[in-house]
């Protein structure tokens, strides 16, 4: 229905009457060709050349803020814009919310714009603690745009460390814009201490996400973050146990998985358990599908929910590793050594590696593998 | 396998100033600096430095300084950021004129970039970011300089980025990315601390990225891309450990990716190709050993004879050369 409620025409800022008093500045690297149609090009040409103007007569007023703006939806990687618009923000005393509202509009599409990030960054910095809370609520919405997307990943983990662990994570001195505008962190105000609730949430979102996508590599290793990494990390061997158990059952579900494999690995590194101890656990993963009825028959219950379904492509190689890395570990070069030959045949790209992996183990078998 | 098209590609980094009319070269004024920075790097280890002219190049670069902060911005009346800093000494550096540049005012930005923590900013809005740790890193060390910051404490913060995986993410609790293993495994190598890299886990992450097609990715369950060639393999070679991949289906992978009409490299065979794809590619397959490209230290993404003439570190492994 967009055309009954057109857009109104673009004009220019050169046909602008509030810009009448300004003299733009070209670009110094080429002249327009006369006579050029209006396109998108001279749109942008044209903005710009009133950015330079302002730029260089340092005027920071309500119509910098609309002509930065224009900018930035038509390029939104031009760092020196966006920079010059915060400077404004704050000379102009702007209510930074709303500013943030129009950001949350324009993300979306700029996803992947290290500067609307910053951008954001920057604003919270401002803003403070109270609206850090509503912001993961935001990241949230952003990752369902794009689940893996690395930017939005570093701002929920910043919000988290900033502005929920007793001492703020990233400090107000890593920002020092120009003389005399220390932006002002109002973090640890009433509260003081640790919202350990906004902790304990996020592994819960942790969870939702993973109902979403097993596969997601970025919410394995922000669960890691959380429960072991983090501030608020707080390790334990029943943690660890429990991770395990969760673990193992989202690798039943889907066993070629290599961050779920991985976040495995990590949690018994971090614990100094070692890998044989969940042997019995990646066994059935290295048998073909043609075995696993009868080791379901043979399963108590409870295990039968940890063994591979009756769709998994089998034998899974991460657990062909796995299991090749406990043995080793154990010093049971020989039969380590068959499994490394079966990951040569089923992993053929890494081939040099496996067979690297055989030749230190035979130089040490009891050395304890990687 | 296909062939390297090393004149198509020529041609095509060429002309890529040439259109400044052409709305694309406005959209990435931001990346100017680093966009020369690339295209003379494929050229030189191409074997044609000599592709564009000398003087152009250099008098842009200065024109992109910023006299406010002291440092270079990524196009005439941009403001100085560490990006383009870096690719402004590295062509000076490639040309063999650093000394142009105002070295005292170099030094005393990229040094002012270093946070308390140990981390760096890319300028002085705050943005920290293990990418410029490395950056501000190598401008330092080729301007001879890496008595400018606090060593420890930048070794202490890129510590504090390494994930349980043994790979390293842009920030401290930040996903690995193939892209930041590199930028760490750089850093820690210009400040002669490999040590604090958990080597096998790493290498392995690092192998992993090979997808079946012969295509390396930057996470795992992403799609491959050529210029992860060269954030994958100059880990793998500053770590010695090239062979842990399937190099020929990688090099048929770039040569798959090139324009053979139009020249240049793209992201995946295909798509429209881009100088940064371009480079990086070419980088890939100078370190797989490919005849055709000269060799690049991967540890700066510069030609190894330059880097080798400033006495800068040199232990890195290229397949098909001095192989134990
Ligand atoms: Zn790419």
């Amino acid at each position: 229905m967009e055309f009954l409620n057109p857009e109104p025409p673009y004009i220019l800022f050169k046909d602008r009457p509030e810009w009448s008093d300004v003299t733009a500045v070209p670009q110094d690297d080429g002249p327009s060709p006369p006579l050029a149609p209006i396109m998108y090009n001279d749109k942008y040409k044209d903005a710009t050349s009133y950015f330079r103007a302002i730029y260089v007569s340092q005027e920071h007023s309500q119509r910098v803020l609309d002509l930065t703006l224009e900018i930035i939806k038509q390029n939104a990687s031009h760092y020196t814009v966006w920079q010059y618009r915060y400077r404004t923000l704050i000379a102009l005393n702007s209510p930074l919310t709303e500013e943030l509202h129009l950001l949350s509009k324009l993300l979306p599409t700029h996803l992947k714009s290290y500067q609307a990030w910053n951008h954001r960054r920057l604003l919270l910095l401002q803003l403070g603690k109270k609206s850090a809370r509503s912001e993961l609520a935001f990241a949230e919405i952003a990752l369902a745009k794009d689940a893996k997307n690395y930017h939005t990943w570093v701002y929920r983990e910043w919000l988290l460390c900033n502005f929920f662990a007793p001492m703020p994570f990233v400090t107000s001195t890593t920002i020092s814009p120009t003389e005399g505008e220390e932006p002002t962190i109002e973090d640890l105000d009433d509260e003081g201490w640790v919202d350990d609730e906004v902790w304990r949430e996020e592994v819960a979102f942790t969870d939702r996400m993973l109902e979403d996508d097993v596969r997601n590599n970025s919410v394995w290793h922000h669960r890691f973050f959380v429960l072991f990494e983090g501030p608020r990390a707080r390790p334990s061997p029943e943690l660890v146990q429990s991770e395990i158990d969760y673990t193992e059952h989202k690798i039943a579900l889907a066993p070629n998985n290599a961050s779920a494999w991985n976040y495995l690995r990590g949690l018994l590194s971090n614990s100094k358990t070692p890998l044989s101890t969940l042997l019995p656990f990646a066994r059935p993963y290295t048998l073909p599908q043609s075995l696993q009825p009868s080791l379901r028959v043979f399963a108590e219950a409870e295990e039968r929910e940890l063994l591979p379904g009756e769709n998994a492509q089998l034998p899974c190689v991460m657990a062909l590793e796995f299991i090749a890395d406990a043995l080793g570990e154990k010093g049971e070069v020989e039969e380590a050594n068959k499994l490394f030959d079966e990951l040569v045949e089923r992993d053929p790209i890494r081939k040099q590696f496996w067979e690297y992996r055989k030749r230190t183990l035979a130089q040490a078998p009891t050395a304890p593998v990687a | 396998m296909d062939a390297l098209l090393i004149d198509k590609h020529v041609k095509y980094i060429q002309s890529l100033g040439e259109n400044t009319d052409d709305l694309m070269y406005h959209l990435t004024a931001h990346l100017r600096l680093n966009a020369i920075y690339w295209g003379l790097t494929a050229l030189f280890i191409m074997g044609h430095p000599e592709a564009l002219v000398k003087e152009d190049v250099i008098a842009f670069v200065m024109s992109c300084w910023d006299d406010d902060e002291g440092a270079f911005g990524a196009h005439p009346g941009h403001d100085a950021h560490v990006l383009p800093t870096l690719s402004s000494i590295q062509i000076l550096v490639m040309y063999d004129e650093v000394e142009r540049a105002d070295k005292e005012r170099l030094v005393s930005y990229l040094a002012a970039r270093q946070n308390p923590s140990g981390s760096f900013s890319g300028d002085r809005w705050g943005e920290t970011d293990t990418r410029f740790s490395y950056i501000t890193l190598q401008a330092l060390e080729l301007l001879g300089r890496l008595d400018a910051i606090d060593k420890e404490k930048a070794v202490a913060h890129i510590r504090r980025c390494k994930n349980y995986d043994g790979g390293f993410g842009a920030t401290e609790g930040a996903e690995s990315h193939s892209g930041q293993v590199f930028v760490c495994t750089a850093a820690l190598t210009i400040l002669d601390r490999l040590d604090e890299i958990d080597q096998p886990n790493l290498a392995w992450w690092l192998a992993e990225r090979q997808l079946p097609n012969g295509g390396l990715n930057g996470r795992p369950e992403k799609l491959e891309d050529v210029c992860y060639s060269f954030w994958v393999l100059s880990a793998l070679s500053i770590l010695h450990k090239l062979k842990w991949i399937d190099s020929d289906a990688l090099i048929r992978f770039i040569l798959s990716a090139q324009d053979p009409d139009g020249g240049g490299i793209a992201d995946r065979p295909g798509d429209m190709v881009d100088v940064f794809h371009t480079v990086f590619g070419l980088c890939g397959l100078s370190l797989l050993g490919h005849p055709d490209v000269r060799e690049i230290n991967p540890i700066y993404c510069l030609p190894a004879e330059i880097a080798k003439k400033r006495g800068l570190h040199m232990n890195y492994q290229v397949l098909g050369k001095d192989e134990a």
